[in-house]
């Protein structure tokens, strides 16, 4: 029976479930909820809608304000501001986004959502951060998880998730045109519209772009294709939700993005890569007898093409996934939150880098226990088995040490846990105290890479390999948050200690050897590292419109490799700055909205790729400590249209050292009406 | 959004400042009940949005009081000041409709807001609640905790919502799964 053949019997099933005649009404109305409590609702933490000050995780939430009033044109320009977070800006169009440490081009130990539904790409282990197909005026909130958080999440989700919420469009109505012009050709726009009968149904369109100047990439060894100057993105999401009968929802949505542009990969290489991403997603949830009861069907497909000064011809990608995921969340006893359950997924990678196709399928169970211990005092502790057994029926590189025999006998199963005790013993204090292990799973290209290149009478092999073990993640983390009412502030703090095995890196960035007459080169598992650090800050806003915030970030990585240098992808010991400040505020005045953030960093090191006769060679880079910053002046002019102006990168900072390109400053003239 | 900025009934800084202090060195006991605050009215229009069926429009909130109590009197008429003549919460807006605690039921209303220190006298809102099956919301955590009342809402210090399930039940109340897994249910 095909994958989705499957997909479509079981999504049967359980609408005939559900859709009987139940009691009880309503799924999670994430607005109604956090109006009603008076701050954001998550269910990022546990899966069970809860108060993001109470959650058994280190949590953040960045608002639909704070979006607004950040001027960025893009989610890792938001996130740049927050503790604990690394973003490095490689190009135009190209970040990567990492938490406490082990910051790298492509990082895969970050887990990225839209609505539940994974945008992190599994070719890779990476998030296209430019590909995301969402506006940023239709999120409501993005809840930021520092930490493991496998349990509820799945793979990746290694050393934190973000998950990106949008509004409901069975509740809200989202009707927003934008419009932006700036420096560096800069052109952005942006359109979301809903439609809906509030409770009932609704449909939300949105879609939008960007187009502007590439970096300057002169002083790289890469040879751009001539349409790599003005790189774009675009896309589009029809997201519909409707309630079929009192206690059911059904959601829809479709979703496709586009995109041209630089990128640093995974090996610190530059290359052009065009993008196509689409996804189908369909999810029913019945409020019934016996809980909460959820399906959610989704499936991503992503086309990559690679052009690269490595290869005269483009190189090209597939990643197919499929996920099927059934969830029954429920109360008993009063104080005991209960959530159980099943996943499966099928994900695929083909194409030239595959030389063939090669899929693995994953089954997991999960479940969760919340208990209400007393109104001050939570337990929850929730764990995952994952068991994933790769297969591959096409043949493999003449010269490749392993056969698809190898592959179809290679299978992991893997645990995943996440435990958390909250007390608040007064209204203004809340100790979290935190244990997880996540895990990372191998890439497709780090199983199934496969390419051989006829080097004269020799060949180069470069491969992946189904023996690699997933990485492991272990945390452990004490949390102090305190409320400060006299200066209406809220004072946020953590300290943790990570362990994490086995990384692994795929075959373009590892030594090779010689064997059988061919240059070899495998993907391997490559060491593992700690982490230790904390994040503290302070953040506020007043009734006479000012707005604050300031934190400080430390963290501290030191790992252990079989592979010594120049083997960069391998090596994290100063991937990451060990200490970054961030602060920033701003001020509401009559119809008058300013704000400014700045981000200081300590110095890192970065690596310079170049491709030689011989192979790979790393050339490290210091860069030196620095401050970026942006900044944004807005004005209501009346109740639909506001204008802006905003500002990033304004410092123009060396932010990836000498010889890589660099982030230019840009400023961005905008016309936001709201209808 | 903005929420509409919060009306409290009027404390003296000093009174304040020192509650502030006492509560911070942890020696102030949470009080049962606190008099009926702009944010509780707000939250209790919320929570009527999260029952199976949801009112919406004009719903008529009864005030039950007891003129010879002073404090569900002051109530009452806080309550009053709070909803004038309609506060517009989301899809609804709650229209006051005062019902004194010796004549229940001659005055319709879509649901029962019991003032606070009724005491024994609030069972009898239990009971006209079961029989109109009316939904009763109180900020008197006691008079749900004896069942008097189906649900509780206090937001002193944060929003505690609290929810007696049997006399939810009694009442012919049903909530929705997500609302009740974020309560304190007893």
């Amino acid at each position: 029976m095909s994958v989705r053949t499957s997909l479509g019997l079981a999504c049967t099933a359980i609408v005939s479930v559900a859709l009987a005649p139940c009691a009880r009404a309503q799924e999670i109305n994430y607005g109604a909820l956090s109006a009603m409590f008076g701050e954001p609702v998550t269910t990022s933490a546990t899966g069970s809608p809860q108060k993001a000050s109470q959650t058994p995780a280190n949590l953040q939430i960045i608002t639909a304000d704070d979006i607004r009033r950040s001027g960025a044109t893009d989610i890792p320009d938001i996130l740049r501001y927050y503790a604990g977070i690394d973003v490095r800006t490689e190009g135009a169009l190209d970040n990567d986004v990492s938490i406490r440490g082990y910051g790298q081009p492509y990082n895969p130990r970050l887990l990225v959502l839209i609505n539940g539904r994974q945008v992190y790409l599994d070719d890779y282990g990476y998030t296209a951060w430019q590909n995301l197909p969402v506006q940023l005026a239709d999120i409501r909130q993005i809840e930021i998880v520092r930490g493991p958080a496998s349990a509820l999440f799945g793979f990746n989700a290694a050393s934190g998730v973000i998950n990106i919420i949008t509004y409901d469009p069975l509740f809200d109505k989202t009707n927003v045109l934008n419009f932006g012009i700036g420096t560096h050709g800069t052109y952005t726009g942006s359109l979301v519209s809903t439609l809906n009968e509030p409770g009932k149904g609704g449909i939300t369109v949105q879609l939008g772009g960007i187009k502007t100047d590439e970096f300057n990439q002169s002083a790289i060894s890469y040879s751009p294709p001539p349409d790599a100057s003005r790189p774009y993105a675009g896309n589009y999401a029809v997201d519909a939700r409707f309630k079929p009968t009192d206690n059911t929802e059904v959601t829809l949505e479709t979703t496709k993005s586009v995109s041209n542009a630089s990128y640093e990969g995974s090996i610190f290489n530059y290359s052009t890569q065009s993008y196509r991403i689409e996804s189908y997603k369909a999810g029913i949830s019945a409020d019934t007898q016996l809980g909460l009861i959820s399906l959610l069907g989704y499936t991503n497909e992503a086309e990559t093409t690679y052009h690269s000064s490595a290869s005269s011809t483009p190189e090209n990608d597939n990643n197919q996934i499929y996920v099927i995921q059934l969830n029954d969340l429920f109360k008993i006893a009063n104080a005991h939150a209960i959530r159980l359950g099943l996943e499966y997924r099928n994900n695929r990678g083909s194409g030239l880098l595959f030389a063939g196709t090669l899929h693995y399928n994953n089954f997991a169970a999960d479940a969760m226990w919340n208990w209400q211990i007393s109104p001050s005092l939570s337990f929850t502790a929730a764990g995952r088995i994952d068991h994933l057994e790769i297969e591959r029926d096409d043949p493999l590189s003449s010269a490749d040490i392993y056969t698809p025999a190898d592959y179809n006998a290679s299978n992991f199963t893997t645990p995943s846990y996440n435990v958390g005790v909250v007390w608040q013993p007064t209204a203004n204090d809340t100790f979290r105290f935190l244990t997880g292990r996540a895990v990372q799973a191998p890439s497709l290209l780090d199983l199934g890479f496969d390419i051989q290149i006829p080097e004269g009478p020799i060949s180069v092999v470069v491969a992946g390999n189904p023996n690699l073990k997933p990485s492991i993640s272990t945390n452990y983390e004490i949390d102090y948050d305190r409320q400060i009412s006299p200066i209406h502030s809220i004072l946020r703090t953590a300290i943790y200690y990570n362990i994490s095995q086995d990384f692994m890196a795929n075959a373009s960035g590892l030594p090779g050897h010689f064997a059988d007459g061919a240059y070899q080169f495998y993907s391997e598992n490559t060491g593992n590292g700690q982490a230790a650090g904390g994040e503290m800050g302070l953040s506020g806003s007043n009734d006479a419109g000012f707005r604050w915030n300031a934190s400080y970030s430390l963290v501290s990585v030191r790992n252990k490799t079989p592979f010594g240098p120049p083997s960069a992808p391998a090596n994290f010991n100063n991937a990451t700055p060990t200490s970054a400040i961030d602060f920033g505020g701003g001020y509401s005045w009559h119809q008058w909205e300013t704000d400014a953030e700045a981000h200081w960093q300590s110095n890192y090191e970065n690596n310079i790729y170049s491709a030689t006769a011989t192979g790979t060679v790393y050339t490290p880079v210091a860069v030196a400590n620095y401050i970026t910053a942006s900044a944004r002046i807005g004005y209501t002019v009346n109740s639909h249209v506001i204008l802006a102006v905003a500002g990033q990168a304004l410092t123009q900072a060396n932010q990836n050292g000498f010889g890589a390109p660099q982030p230019y400053r840009r400023v961005l003239f905008s016309a936001t009406f709201t209808y | 959004m903005t929420p509409p900025k919060n009306k409290t009934v009027p404390v003296s800084r000093t009174g304040r400042f020192i509650a502030m202090g006492m509560a911070v060195a942890g020696l102030l006991p949470l009080p049962a009940h606190a008099a009926v605050s702009a944010k509780d009215i707000q939250v209790v229009a919320r929570v009527l949005g999260f029952t199976t069926t949801p009112l919406t429009g004009n719903v008529k909130m009864g005030i039950v009081y007891d003129a010879a109590n002073a404090g569900s009197a002051a109530d009452e008429q806080a309550l009053l000041g709070i909803l004038g003549s309609g506060l517009t919460v989301g899809a609804l807006t709650l229209i006051p409709v005062p019902i004194t605690i010796d004549k229940l039921g001659s005055t319709p209303a879509g649901f029962l807001f019991l003032t606070a220190g009724l005491g024994a006298e609030a069972a009898k809102v239990g009971s006209q609640a079961n029989a109109a099956k009316l939904l009763c919301i109180t900020n008197d955590l006691a008079a749900t905790q004896a069942g008097s009342c189906a649900v509780t809402v206090q937001t002193a210090n944060g929003v505690q919502i609290t929810v007696n399930k049997a006399a939810a039940q009694s009442s012919g109340v049903a909530f929705a799964s997500a609302f009740m897994l974020m309560i304190t249910e007893i």
